[in-house]
């Protein structure tokens, strides 16, 4: 049985090519248009891994994140982004992600970070 | 001494006695040593002294000091050697009246001979009231004068033909002759020489009796500097209403138009700074926009690499559809870059006759502001005579100051920072400008791509600039390209077309 991702992206196709690539690489995929409707998600438990986009409307990626972190949620995470902000750093580093990586992501890369987070996942199970 | 009297003789004496008495100007007799003998009553009152006071006495009573004491010595020495310095023509000379105070007064004196001896006639002319006038014309000429010389514009006058009659203090001063090194000579030397048919044309006004208000024109120092005036001519009219002449006011205004050409400079470089923000969020948000379906791209691609290799039987049908939805993304970056070209066309596109190297300069004013790279030897090669463009000039400075940033920032790292700007006339059919730096260069690889969105050398750069650059020269009939530079480095180069001939 795979591991579940859970994925957050406003944008329909790319989030639909995500979840198809990380489908193709044997992963479960749940996805959500924003971090609004992944926080008023049913009493699921999290998934074993979060990729998330940062630049969304409403709420972005890290005030998703730093919600989650705050009510004790741990789950690893990977945050895409589509431009470069420096100023963003210090609060990344407090929502302790595993990676910040830059969209067009390499797929190889990508399931890379992934194997990492989900290891890192099931080592503090 | 008295014969009997003769009827007519009588006649005589009493027509005599009347011109006298009556004349309004003093008429006095003297003998020769100076002994008044006829006094007349105009004499009475000029000098207050009464006949009876005078006559018999010496005529030298009636003259201050010094010619009082000088006069016995005239008589002398005409009496001696015959020269005359009075007698027989008349000059001004000054009276002393009874009181003690003295007056001018004109002196004509005669000679003639009465009874064998030598008599001198004199006739006084009172000049108290003309010389009062003439002194307050005087005085009222030399205010004049002092208004002229201390104004702080330069109040010239000077003939129909051009020539200077006269120079004041402020026209020394701005235009740097001296009074005497100008007056007689033509005012034309004063023109710039792509102006000296302005004088025509001024004279042509003054001939029809009309003068200039306010003209703003330039002119030249003596030191071949050119001031910015303000001029004003009058016509001069003689007695008759006849033109003989102008006078010509000239106001330096050189530090206001140098003011209002700062105040001009730093609302286009407001303009520009506006317009390169503008440029700069308008480039962050496009970047963003097209990152989206790029990213879709990449993973459907992806996917369906993955599918080929599969060996689930849904695999070509899937593949297929994952192709198909990469397709579709790619149609959505290319509406993406269309909407982006139409809007850099359509904004303001306002094609003007622009002069290729003013463009150029005025890129290089502004495209360096704000940089953080220090130490750039900035060169212009200009074309001396490049054809006119028709052309966007906002967007063609554009154009510059991106590619000038680039340069700048891509020498930060570099020992020699060379940036040099030049337009070439090809043919007069068109004008190359092209951007040379002296920086590491472009990797032959990156070249290739080089025009296309998110493609950068730079850190942190959003690899925008040189697409919409390139859209912007091609809109103008041009293509912009890269071509190693040869002492290292990069050039940047473009052509411009020349714009069709107006005439």
């Amino acid at each position: 049985m795979g591991l579940t991702i859970d994925l957050v992206d406003d944008d329909d196709a790319v989030r639909d090519s995500l979840r198809a690539l990380l489908e193709s690489g044997g992963y479960n995929v749940r996805d959500y248009a924003s971090g609004v409707l992944y926080l008023q998600r049913s009493n699921e438990p999290p998934g074993d891994c979060m990729i998330v986009d940062h630049h969304m409307p409403e709420m972005t990626g890290l005030e998703l994140l730093e919600s989650l972190r705050a009510n004790g949620n741990k789950t690893p995470a990977i945050i895409l982004t589509g431009r470069y902000d420096p100023s963003l750093e210090p609060r990344i580093a407090q929502v302790n992600v595993i990676a910040l990586l830059h969209k067009p992501v390499d797929d190889e890369q990508l399931f890379d970070w992934l194997d990492k987070a989900c290891g890192e996942n099931r080592a503090a199970h | 001494m008295h014969g009997p009297v003769d009827p007519a003789a009588q006649s005589d004496d009493t027509l005599f006695q009347t011109l006298i008495a009556t004349a309004v100007d003093g008429i006095m007799v003297i003998d020769e040593r100076g002994i008044v003998q006829v006094y007349n009553r105009a004499c009475e009152r000029l000098f207050q002294y009464g006949a009876d006071e005078v006559i018999g006495q010496n005529i030298k009573m009636l003259m201050p000091a010094p010619y009082r004491n000088e006069h016995d010595g005239y008589l002398d020495s005409y009496r001696n050697t015959g020269k005359a310095r009075i007698i027989g023509i008349g000059r001004e000379a000054r009276g002393q009246r009874k009181d003690g105070t003295e007056f001018p007064l004109y002196l004509s004196v005669g000679q003639g001979t009465l009874d064998g001896k030598r008599i001198f006639v004199g006739i006084v002319h009172d000049l108290t009231q003309l010389k009062a006038e003439e002194a307050a014309r005087e005085e009222q000429r030399g205010m004049m004068a002092s208004i002229v010389e201390t104004s702080n514009d330069a109040i010239i006058s000077k003939t129909l033909d051009g020539i200077v009659t006269s120079w004041n203090a402020a026209a020394e001063r701005i235009f740097g002759y001296k009074a005497e090194e100008i007056i007689g000579k033509p005012i034309s030397i004063l023109f710039p020489p792509d102006l000296v048919e302005e004088e025509a044309m001024i004279l042509a006004k003054l001939s029809k009796g009309e003068s200039i208000q306010h003209y703003e024109t330039v002119r030249r120092r003596k030191n071949g500097a050119h001031i910015d005036i303000s001029l004003t001519v009058s016509p001069l009219f003689d007695a008759s209403g006849k033109i003989v002449g102008a006078s010509k006011t000239a106001r330096d205004i050189t530090e206001r138009k140098a003011a209002e050409a700062r105040l001009q400079l730093l609302q286009s470089e407001l303009t520009h700074v506006a317009r390169l923000s503008e440029m700069g969020q308008f480039s962050a948000a496009l970047a963003h926009e097209l990152n989206q379906p790029l990213t879709a791209i990449l993973n459907y691609t992806n996917v369906a690499k993955r599918l080929l290799t599969s060996q689930n039987p849904d695999s070509p049908a899937k593949t297929y559809e994952t192709i198909a939805k990469a397709g579709q993304q790619a149609q959505r970056a290319g509406q993406i870059i269309r909407r982006m070209r139409d809007f850099v066309e359509k904004r303001d596109s306002k094609r003007t006759i622009e002069d290729v190297n003013k463009i150029a300069a005025d890129a290089m004013a502004l495209g360096l502001v704000g940089t953080k790279v220090a130490n750039i030897k900035m060169q212009t090669i200009f074309a001396s005579r490049a054809p006119a463009v028709l052309v966007d000039k906002v967007q063609i400075q554009q154009v510059l100051v991106n590619l000038l940033r680039n340069a700048a920032e891509a020498m930060t790292e570099s020992p020699r920072r060379e940036l040099t700007v030049t337009t070439t006339n090809i043919d007069d059919t068109s004008v190359e400008l092209s951007v040379a730096d002296t920086g590491p260069g472009i990797p032959d690889e990156l070249a290739k791509r080089l025009f296309e969105p998110f493609v950068t050398t730079k850190v942190g750069g959003m690899g925008i600039g040189l697409a919409i650059s390139q859209s912007i020269v091609e809109a103008h009939g041009g293509q912009l390209r890269m071509t190693p530079n040869k002492d290292g480095g990069t050039i940047f180069h473009f052509r411009l077309p020349a714009a069709p001939d107006m005439e």
